[in-house]
């Protein structure tokens, strides 16, 4: 409790010397936060340079529109919301995003444990990366941002039904990679056994 | 809502996940930062160059406005000069004033202008002191004459019985205007201001000036007549009377200036 008060307390000194346009609170916030905003873009924008980019733009926005922050909720929370609507109008503009195909549901879930053990966030961003850009989208918004499936069809300017049909897709598509690679685990750990 | 266990899996590993920037991110982002500054800074230019700009068009219009308005001016003369017909002497004395301080002004304003020929700009500037003199001149008599006319001639006789015709010639034909009568002043005034427009657009105005000057001759030859006695009062008043009723008919200051010659 007191560490996350001491935290906020930090996040608003930040946003206060970027209030004032002080170019050391910049970069004290960019050496902070860059990181986190690079991994958004990148579950948005699977291309690093182009995500590198948005990540760039999202900043100068942010330290621009500084007075918009009003500091009633987290300066974080702010800067995600940003980012993610930086990626999305990217998205918007350079790509046809929705495709419908169907994908029969499967039968058995993977072992969350032993994946949990053995998989990288750098996997689990390649699984993301992979999957079709609708389904993608939708499943950042709901599944990691957290969305409502009201605001996932809000900030697409979709149905609230095409996104809830879009993540039940993107989930099987996930589960399906998430198989596989359990499937490579356990591959991997026998041969391990045997020897 | 009951969370599915693949959005939980991948939020918990994913939600704090930090990727590692280029080395050259922040030098870029400082300098999509800085650029915003500049280019403000580049709009404040812009505003100054528009208001420079303006000022610029502004001045030119006022000297083009400036330049045109002998014609103007003209006009108001021959408006005025409409008055004598109901009007008194001493009426046609003011009359005769007024404009001739405004055409000064406007002399003023040519010279600073246009630079002419030294010769031109030395004339206009004797022209100038000419009428200046013939100013006070009116000024000083005007309260206590009866008769302006009179007075007018009588002070012809003296000046040029004074001033040696070789000299007048020698100096042009600007310097007699100290012999003419103040009505005629004007015109004088007016045949310079006409001359030194003519420098610049000679083609147009060149037979213009060349009627000028003889008609300049004439009047010199009315005021010698009047000097040698040949032309008397009556005579003056009959070629007053004759302007007063051209001006009427008149094709504005144009005529006028005819009249008068």
């Amino acid at each position: 409790m007191r560490l996350q008060i001491r935290k906020s307390e930090q996040e608003h000194q930040l946003a206060e010397g970027c209030r004032n346009g002080d170019r050391k609170s910049q970069k004290a916030v960019y050496e902070r936060y860059s990181g986190r905003m690079l991994s958004i873009c990148l579950r948005y924008i699977a291309q690093r340079d182009e995500a590198e980019d948005i990540m760039i733009s999202a900043f100068t926005k942010i330290f621009q529109k500084i007075d918009q922050y009003k500091g009633d909720g987290s300066f974080e929370g702010w800067m995600r919301r940003i980012v993610v609507n930086d990626c999305l109008s990217q998205l918007r503009k350079s790509r046809n995003m929705y495709l419908e195909s169907s994908i029969e549901m499967l039968e058995t879930e993977p072992d969350f444990h032993l994946l949990e053990d053995h998989l990288e966030v750098e996997d689990l961003m390649r699984l993301i990366s992979d999957l079709p850009i609708g389904y993608r989208t939708v499943f950042n918004l709901y599944a990691i941002e957290g969305y409502s499936h009201k605001e996932v069809a809000e900030a697409l300017n979709i149905q609230e039904s095409t996104s809830k049909s879009q993540l039940s897709r993107a989930r099987v598509l996930l589960q399906k990679e998430l198989k596989r690679l359990e499937d490579q685990v356990n591959f991997k750990t026998r041969s391990y056994e045997s020897k | 809502m009951k969370a599915n266990k693949i959005d939980r899996f991948f939020s918990k590993k994913l939600e704090n996940h930090a990727a590692t920037p280029s080395a050259d991110a922040w030098s870029r982002l400082e300098s999509e930062l800085e650029p915003k500054e500049k280019k403000r800074r580049f709009i404040w230019w812009q505003f100054a160059a528009v208001f420079l700009m303006v000022l610029t068009i502004g001045g030119l219009f006022y000297n083009w406005t400036v330049n045109n308005e002998p014609e103007n001016l003209q006009n108001e003369n021959s408006i005025l000069a409409e008055l004598p017909e109901t009007a008194n002497e001493a009426l046609e004395r003011e009359e005769v004033q007024e404009p001739e301080a405004v055409r000064i002004d406007e002399s003023d304003v040519l010279i600073a202008e246009i630079t002419p020929e030294p010769n031109e700009k030395l004339r206009v500037e004797k022209v100038l002191k000419t009428d200046a003199n013939l100013n006070l001149i009116a000024n000083n008599t005007a309260p206590t004459i009866a008769n302006p006319v009179e007075i007018s001639i009588e002070k012809l006789a003296k000046l040029v019985a004074k001033s040696e015709l070789e000299n007048i010639e020698s100096l042009g034909l600007v310097i007699p205007t100290e012999v003419i009568k103040p009505t005629e002043v004007i015109q004088v005034a007016n045949y310079e201001v006409e001359i030194y427009r003519g420098l610049s657009k000679p083609d147009a105005t060149t037979a213009k000036t060349q009627e000028k000057k003889s008609a300049f001759k004439k009047a010199l030859e009315i005021a010698m007549d009047v000097k040698n006695g040949e032309i008397g009062l009556d005579d003056l008043r009959d070629l007053k009377d004759d302007l007063v009723s051209n001006i009427e008919d008149g094709n504005k200051a144009e005529k006028t200036r005819k009249v008068v010659n």
